[in-house]
């Protein structure tokens, strides 16, 4: 093969890659038309999407279809205790999750705004604890001991978010037809109010 | 039905010509079609040659189908309408999809646009991680590493 022929080629090759560049930055979709095809995924890909750019992020977020979904708690008795949602609109099950730090023992109180209130056991010795749990960040608070929590008719409440100052957690007991004790932790607080 | 017949000019100049039937599926041509009446042939100065060739057998497809619907509409042409509504959006390269979605939008044929859209939502972002999504649309990254961590923290789920 001569010199020049190697030469034609290599312009060829450089030609087609040049083309290839070109084409690819010809095939911009337009931010509108985005919008639209991101409104055709589900939640999870929406969510992935919003971390491709930042303009994909406006177009995923203005399109985020904001449906409850339903929690879901599990055990079993090999694997242990798990979480997972459904979404009634696209009726399907995510896969579930184990609970971190596996428990021994673990049973939901309560739920509010992406929160969930766990009554937990680690060790068989120790007494039970309750446990903020937030599924989607995955991250726990551990509240102050409270005897309370023995007495299996026990009811809680709590009043917002366990990362907001103003949140109040309370626990009823001792129910009769005339009385009631109540049971309060404030935020940030090293023990529970009776 | 009339048989009148409707010449559509793409950007390069190819020439296509197509029964109206075909050719109204586009709700953007009637609008050029009266703006413009003193000339025939309709000129089309975003869609190119090829594209407007695929987007004429899309709509020939489905005015056939729609006149044979007619009479009682049977599932099995629906269904076969869907197959073939798969086949046409598999066999194209990404390029060509883009091209297509695009046309469709300028066009505006609706149903060829949600099948585009949605293409391209099942294709190249469902299931996919976000670095894929880049690679195949030649996306650039402008969030910082920090930026980015931060976000996919707040919804750590969805990235598993």
């Amino acid at each position: 093969m001569t010199y020049t022929s190697v030469l034609a080629l290599v312009i060829l090759r450089l030609n087609a890659i040049l083309e290839k560049i070109g084409n690819a930055e010809e095939i911009r979709i337009p931010m509108d038309l985005v919008v639209l095809i991101l409104s055709h995924l589900s939640l999870k890909d929406n969510i992935r999407a919003s971390s491709v750019c930042k303009a994909w992020h406006k177009a995923a977020v203005s399109v985020r279809r904001n449906s409850p979904w339903l929690v879901y708690f599990d055990h079993d008795y090999l694997t242990g205790f798990s979480f997972g949602f459904y979404d009634p609109t696209e009726k399907i099950k995510t896969r579930s999750i184990l609970l971190p730090n596996q428990p021994l023992y673990a049973s939901l109180c309560c739920s509010k705004d992406g929160w969930l209130l766990l009554i937990v056991n680690y060790q068989e010795d120790d007494p039970a604890s309750l446990v903020f749990f937030n599924p989607f960040t995955r991250v726990y608070i551990i509240l102050p001991r409270l005897i309370a929590i023995e007495n299996f008719r026990a009811d809680y409440a709590f009043s917002c978010a366990p990362t907001n100052e103003s949140c109040v957690v309370c626990c009823i007991i001792d129910r009769t037809e005339d009385s009631f004790l109540i049971h309060t932790w404030d935020f940030g607080a090293v023990e529970w109010m009776v | 039905m009339s048989k009148k017949n409707i010449v559509l000019k793409s950007s390069n100049g190819i020439i296509f010509e197509v029964e109206e039937a075909v050719a109204l599926q586009s709700e953007t041509i009637p609008y050029m079609i009266e703006d413009d009446c003193a000339n025939d042939t309709i000129p089309l100065a975003n869609v190119t040659g090829d594209i407007l060739a695929l987007v004429i057998e899309y709509c020939k497809k489905h005015v056939v189908v729609a006149d044979g619907d007619g009479g009682g509409s049977s599932s099995s042409s629906q269904e076969d309408l869907k197959n073939w509504d798969a086949q046409f959006m598999n066999d194209l390269d990404q390029s060509k999809i883009f091209n297509l979605l695009l046309a469709a939008d300028f066009l505006n044929i609706k149903t060829l646009f949600d099948l585009t859209c949605q293409f391209v939502a099942d294709t190249m972002i469902k299931g996919k991680s976000v670095e894929e999504v880049r690679r195949t649309l030649n996306i650039e990254k402008d969030y910082t590493s920090e930026e980015e961590a931060k976000a996919r923290q707040e919804n750590e789920w969805a990235f598993k």
